[in-house]
């Protein structure tokens, strides 16, 4: 610690640490509900959506020092998120394939219940899309992110976003069979 | 102006996203708690398959049993979940030694066991018990028959050196299902009888492990020991996997992907054999075993077989694997019992 930060701890003695650091906590409080909706409509099933969100803010908190910009945070944590599902689905692929399923996904004939059978097969063409495009897509027609917004959370350009989102809208029509 | 597909697609992410009740979400918890009950997705040996399941989370005392998935030279371990959510994993219960390899395993309802549909929450009663127990002693096609109370399930699971010291600390006592360990007459027809077991009140859940073993082990290829055996399945077409996503034609690995896989594989120096395995190949051998129920062979996955030297390093070699284009999953066959294979 330097001398100086002594200084500012001692003189804002009542009002402690808060103003240095970017609140993570509240944050995730506020957030938790979308961030655990994101991961589910990547991952396909919450278990595991509500865990890479609580992986996410535990390594976020570990680090808040780091992260001093308040602007900067939520898209900092949106992109701890998509790193978590990224991880889960890479994981995933090393199960193997014959003798035990996992989880049905929330978009799998199980749970068809829980979401109609026309929503279940535009979620299923999102899936078919390449990761990128899925999680561009996501993040705008699920969070209504703007273009600037998506490319922070993505670490990509905003111009890669928009052609993205793009590209992955036009193969999603194709699927669907219909004119985008 | 937003275009049909957009609307769609809005409207479909809207309504899967809506299937979480925020008032059920699981609280965020900070500190030393969560490092303790972090979730963690990892690798559990089991002994015929390596099988990567979450570990067992947040209130500890939901943890129960849901379905199976064998571990340790014996037989299973079972995936527990938690009642809101339906997935969690990993407890496992093991055969006395001297019973041998259970083919069947009836799990029983316990208290604790709000998660699974046919329990409705409730515990087995004594008489339910006592049906099950007469149902499957009467039973032709039964060989010997074990009970295994929670205790001992607990005991064995805490023995099984497959199992990883996380899962084990997440588990009590009361966690551990109740249940009856069959060993079936060879060549038995025993289908119609786990439905009508399965369909018993005060049942769990009935697994077949048998028909387990032998689907791990169909088609690979003769003479090749399994534990040196590593299955790479392609992707295919109109598979689900989000893995796939680098391959053209929906998704179904390209010739060229399964050619530059296979001259990838067998150049390396751990690798000594390799099979193709077709999707016609798959199927026969799926036939073969009698589980092709509700599939066709466009379920199939192309593979590719490996047989690695022995002492070979099994992690750098699915190292590569992983890094191959059109790869949907990797299988290990490790043995069916930690002695012998």
């Amino acid at each position: 610690m330097r001398l100086c930060d002594v200084e500012v701890e001692l003189l804002t003695h009542g009002e402690p640490l808060t103003r240095q650091h970017v609140d993570v906590a509240a944050i995730f409080a506020e957030h938790q509900l979308g961030l655990v909706r994101l991961a589910l409509l990547m991952l396909g099933d919450r278990a595991s959506a509500e865990d890479v969100v609580q992986e996410a803010f535990t390594r976020t908190h570990a680090s808040r020092d780091r992260l001093r910009d308040p602007d900067k945070a939520l898209a900092y944590v949106r992109s701890a998120v998509l790193n978590g599902c990224r991880s889960v689905l890479r994981r995933r692929a090393t199960v193997f394939r014959r003798a035990l399923p996992y989880d049905p996904p929330v978009w799998s004939a199980e749970s068809a219940a829980l979401v109609g059978e026309e929503r279940r097969e535009v979620l299923l063409a999102l899936q078919r899309l390449p990761r990128r495009q899925r999680e561009a897509l996501t993040l705008r027609y699920y969070l209504d992110l703007s273009d600037p917004e998506i490319a922070e959370t993505m670490g990509i350009s905003g111009g890669t976003a928009r052609s993205t989102i793009a590209r992955g809208l036009a193969a999603l029509a194709k699927q669907l069979g219909e004119r985008s | 102006m937003n275009s049909p597909v957009e609307e769609r697609l809005r409207q479909a992410l809207s309504e899967a996203g809506a299937v979480i009740d925020p008032e059920t979400l699981r609280p965020l918890s900070a500190g030393s708690a969560v490092r303790r009950r972090r979730v963690d997705m990892r690798w559990i040996g089991v002994s015929w398959a390596r099988v990567r399941l979450l570990i067992p989370r947040a209130s500890r005392r939901w943890v129960t049993v849901a379905s199976v998935v064998v571990a340790a030279g014996v037989m299973t371990g079972v995936m527990v979940t938690s009642p809101s959510e339906g997935t969690l994993s990993t407890a496992a219960a093991v055969l006395p030694p001297n019973s041998g390899m259970a083919d069947l395993s009836v799990f029983l309802c316990h208290g604790d066991n709000p998660a699974l549909p046919s329990c409705g929450g409730e515990a087995i009663t004594k008489e339910q018990r006592l049906a099950v127990q007469r149902a499957l002693r009467s039973a032709p096609w039964v060989e010997t028959l074990v009970f295994e109370g929670q205790r001992e399930a607990f005991k064995n699971f805490q023995a099984d050196d497959l199992i990883s010291e996380s899962v084990k600390k997440a588990v009590r006592v009361q966690d551990m299902p109740e249940s009856f360990r069959v060993k079936i007459r060879p060549g038995a027809d025993y289908q119609s009888l786990i439905a009508e077991v399965k369909a018993m009140p005060g049942v769990a859940q009935v697994v077949d492990s048998s028909m387990l073993r032998r689907q791990m082990t169909a088609g690979l290829p003769e003479g090749w020991p399994q534990e040196r055996t590593i299955s790479v399945f392609m992707c295919r077409r109109g598979g689900a996997s989000a893995l796939c996503e680098a391959t053209p034609s929906e998704r179904g690995a390209t010739p060229e992907q399964v050619k530059v896989a296979h001259d990838t594989l067998r150049s390396l120096p751990e690798v000594a054999n390799t099979q193709v395995e077709t999707r016609e190949m798959a199927w026969k051998a799926r036939q073969s075993i009698g589980a092709t129920a509700g599939q066709t062979p466009e379920d199939m996955n192309e593979s590719i077989r490996l047989l690695l030297h022995p002492d070979a390093d099994h992690a750098r070699v699915i190292k590569v694997i992983e890094s191959l284009a059109g790869v949907e999953r990797v299988v290990e066959h490790p043995c069916p019992t930690s002695t012998s294979c």
